[in-house]
């Protein structure tokens, strides 16, 4: 069952928000994603065009007035 | 069929034996028959740099099988650092070749009067002259061995100069980066004055079934190399769990003080290693997985540095921990400590205390002989496991362990911020936000480690359905909840004590992603080699016994439930954020124990009673059968 | 003439994984004993140097000459290198011959040869990262595996 659900359209061309769990779908090849939930922009890189992966934050969403967001 | 070796370092002699089927089938090899020998061959109470100790390496029941990632070490003794179970698993190519040589372990005992080496091939095992190798590094080892030897593909195993000069924290080193880290195992070596063991062996291994091996083997890889995390790992190595686990918070910096590692983002990171550093892969003995990184470092302060990794603990501790948010001081510091035999996380979590001391102004440059420890300096870094090799200056503070260092500095109040658990292992991240993990970690025999007990799907957000299918029972998926967590971290620890037993990689298992093995598919390839019909319950009942036989070595030592308590800064709350309030509540975490002592079999010392070992056939041991 | 498929190294994709040498040795052997393989792959650990070492089926084959009995024979059709286990004397000229090091000798004695899994090799199918791969043959790709091969005793005398 694990296997199902981990080959299912649930898991791939989609990716969760490192900081809240939040489901985020993503259109091929999209390289930035927000997260409606709690506000982070994170960056994203594509294993092969049909993985897709968080890889880090995008910098430029700190704060204005530089505090983190986390 | 494998032997065990018994090789005693102070008369020089040599004997062998036969495994018998009926016990190996009770413990399989590795870890499992390792925690077996180790409890009949050591004594209650010894010190553990004398020559009673005994040293046992352990090739997997599966090694050199064509079966994927089967390919790793496991070597056991009593720790020098802790003085209790130690034991540590290294991956690289030694182990399929100790089988091919005709041995699946070997007990090393006493101390040899010079320095030596053991040449092992193909039935012959030769105590050999090491003086033309001690005091050099372990790459220098290596290199000279197969010229003395006359052939590259020679697998060793050696330590360096920290070894041979009993720092505690000294490790078992292979390759240039692999390791067998934790717990002091090449201080244990040096003690014995052995300075590497180099097998090459060119027997065969039969199996019962070979056309059912190859079939199933062919369609585990198959069905491995179709996963999402194989093609991530395949791709990103061993960084994968550094873009996870930074979020997940079981990362801190600055010594534990700092939750995440904010100021390394941007710098350190995924992306940037790939590009600027990383020149190919490389691959441990049988695994398609090739998640070991080769890295040069082209500009900058070390330009010119070339080496292996990077890994988990370099990224967490030599980046997060010491805050150091640049790739090339890592590796360079990850580069001495390949060099001179250190275990990379017991160091940085000195080199972290010693700055958050400097920070506090406990400790200034007349206790460290010197050398700046800001947060994050690079020449201490580069330069320190150079000195504690020698043990000069700085280096010979902290050489034996935290409890020393604190006398030589002269400042108790130091003690404070050494961060280490029950055991007396380093604290590797609080764990205050997850419940199964911390339990599972903590309650590990040989001190509080990832490695013995992480659940990782504790933070997958799985869907209960799925979760019940893996641990056969209803589990809570919220990582906050106490309840049922007893039996995740329980099923989890039988699951890495079976997979070290039989040689197989993590990497492979549950502990990277819920669809990857877990005790049906080794227990396919089991079958089919040894002729046994073993079912899934009782492979189970060999990782609880493995379990229960390392845990009797630990309370014949006196140590009872204070072990598996965590340490004061995880009772800590995170402060902001969205984990703002949570922490690691004590009568909480205790009430989770007693339940995970029940589950076990236990008395409320967390001390295997009369009728579980009879129940696993332990009650007889120590049985001196082998 | 027809391009022969073939076997086709690159040095550089190997990650010494070994599971072509278990593979093979399971196949043709029924057991795992990667020194009775027809595949090698030497390793340098500490210069980072993987080099699978396999018959690629030379056209001109030095093994093929040196051997007194003709036990090896370029099959003209396929172009395939073939050895003769029962016409072969163990006399291992054919093993100093070959440039490659691709012809084995076993700890037994035998000398072994690959004999490409007929048309469909074993090892081909378990190799991740395509470093050895069975496809017609382009010059290039054989220039790039001679110069990769280095043997360690070379080596050794070139630096000495």
């Amino acid at each position: 069952m694990a296997q199902e659900y981990a080959r299912s359209k649930e898991v791939y061309q989609r990716v969760r928000c490192m900081l809240c769990g939040e489901k985020l779908p993503l259109d091929q090849g999209q390289k930035e994603v927000h997260c409606s939930k709690c506000g982070a922009d994170w960056v994203i890189s594509w294993i092969n065009p049909d993985l897709p992966m968080v890889l880090r934050h995008v910098i430029s969403t700190y704060k204005p007035d530089g505090g983190r967001i986390f | 069929m494998s032997q065990i070796a018994y090789i005693d370092l102070t008369t020089k002699k040599v004997s062998t034996k036969d495994i018998p089927e009926q016990i190996h089938r009770m413990f399989l090899g590795g870890r499992g028959l390792a925690a077996y020998l180790l409890y009949n061959h050591v004594e209650k109470g010894i010190n553990p740099m004398s020559p009673q100790n005994a040293l046992i390496v352990s090739s997997g029941t599966l090694s050199g099988y064509f079966a994927t990632a089967y390919g790793r070490t496991h070597i056991t003794g009593k720790s020098p650092l802790t003085g209790v179970y130690g034991d540590s698993n290294i991956g690289g190519d030694f182990s399929p070749e100790l089988k091919y040589a005709g041995f699946q372990h070997l007990v090393i005992k006493g101390k040899a009067d010079k320095p030596t080496y053991l040449w092992i091939h193909d039935g012959q095992i030769e105590i050999k002259d090491a003086s033309g190798l001690w005091g050099f590094d372990t790459f220098e080892t290596q290199s000279r061995i197969w010229e003395e030897l006359e052939d590259p593909d020679v697998k060793i195993l050696c330590i360096g100069q920290a070894g041979e000069r009993l720092v505690r924290f000294a490790c078992v080193r292979s390759w240039l980066k692999r390791a067998a880290g934790r717990t002091g195992l090449g201080c244990l070596m040096g003690s014995k004055q052995l300075k590497a063991i180099a097998v090459r062996g060119t027997k065969g291994l039969p199996a019962k079934d070979p056309g059912k091996l190859l079939e199933v083997s062919k369609r585990q890889l198959d069905y491995g190399r179709k996963t999402k995390i194989f093609q991530i790992m395949a791709k990103w190595g061993l960084l994968w769990p550094w873009v996870v686990n930074r979020e997940r918070g079981f990362v801190r910096s600055r010594n534990h003080q700092i939750i995440g590692f904010p100021e390394g983002l941007g710098t350190m990171e995924v992306d940037v290693f790939l590009d600027k550093y990383q020149e190919r892969m490389f691959a441990c003995h049988g695994c398609a997985m090739h998640c070991q990184h080769r890295w040069e470092i082209k500009e900058g302060h070390f330009a010119g540095l070339k080496g292996e990794g990077p890994e988990w603990f370099i990224m967490a501790g030599l980046g997060a921990l010491v805050g150091n948010p640049y790739w090339d001081v890592a590796l360079a510091a990850e580069e001495a400590c390949n060099k001179y035999g250190l275990d990379v996380w017991t160091y940085a979590n000195n080199v972290a205390w010693l700055m958050e001391l400097w920070q506090r102004g406990i400790i200034d440059s007349n206790n460290t002989y010197g050398l700046n420890l800001e947060w994050g300096n690079r020449e201490t870094l580069a330069k320190l496991p150079a000195l504690i090799a020698r043990r000069e200056g700085l280096g010979a503070i902290i050489a034996d362990g935290p409890d020393e260092a604190v006398k030589r500095l002269r400042k108790p109040e130091a003690a404070l911020y050494y961060h280490r658990c029950g055991k007396g292992l380093d604290l590797e991240a609080p764990l205050t936000q997850q419940r199964a993990t911390p339990l599972g970690c903590l309650t590990s025999n040989r001190g509080n480690d990832h490695l013995r007990g992480i659940c990782n799907m504790e933070h997958m957000n799985l869907p209960p359905a799925v979760l019940e299918n893996i641990f056969g029972r209803p589990i809570n998926p919220d990582p906050l909840a106490w309840d049922t967590k007893a039996w995740m971290a329980t099923w989890t620890q039988y699951l890495y004590a079976v997979v070290d037993a039989l040689g197989l990689c993590k990497f492979w298992t549950k502990f990277a992603a819920p669809d990857l093995w877990g005790f049906d598919e080794p227990l396919e390839v089991l079958n089919a080699v040894t002729g046994w019909d073993m079912s899934k319950d009782e492979l189970f009942e060999v990782g609880e016994r493995i379990w229960n036989t390392e845990r009797l070595f630990n309370a014949r030592e006196g140590i009872g439930r204070e072990g598996d308590l965590p340490s004061p800064i995880s009772t800590v709350p995170i402060r902001g954020g969205r984990l703002d309030g949570v922490s690691l509540e004590p009568d909480k975490y205790s009430k989770m124990l007693d339940e995970y002592y029940e589950l076990h079999g236990w008395d409320w010392e967390g001390r295997p009673t009369p009728d579980t070992l009879k129940r696993l056939n332990l009650d007889k041991e120590p049985s001196h059968i082998l | 003439m027809a391009a022969q498929k073939n076997l086709l190294i690159d040095a550089n994709l190997c990650t010494g994984c070994r599971l072509c040498e278990l593979v093979c040795s399971l196949t043709k052997e029924r057991e795992c004993r990667p020194a009775n393989a027809r595949i090698h792959c030497e390793s340098y650990i500490i210069e980072g140097l993987r080099f699978p070492r396999v018959c690629v089926n030379c056209t001109k084959p030095a093994c093929v000459e040196v051997c007194a009995v003709e036990a090896l024979r370029k099959d003209e059709a396929t172009g395939y290198v073939e050895l003769d286990y029962n016409e072969c004397t163990k006399c291992e000229a054919c093993v100093e011959a070959c440039p490659y090091g691709a012809i084995r000798l076993t700890p037994d004695g035998e000398v072994i040869k690959c004999d490409l899994c007929n048309g469909d090799p074993e090892c081909v199918k378990v190799c991740e990262t395509h470093a050895i791969r069975f496809d017609e043959h382009q010059p290039q790709h054989l220039t790039r595996a001679r110069r990769g091969l280095v043997s360690y005793t070379d080596k050794v005398i070139l630096e000495a």
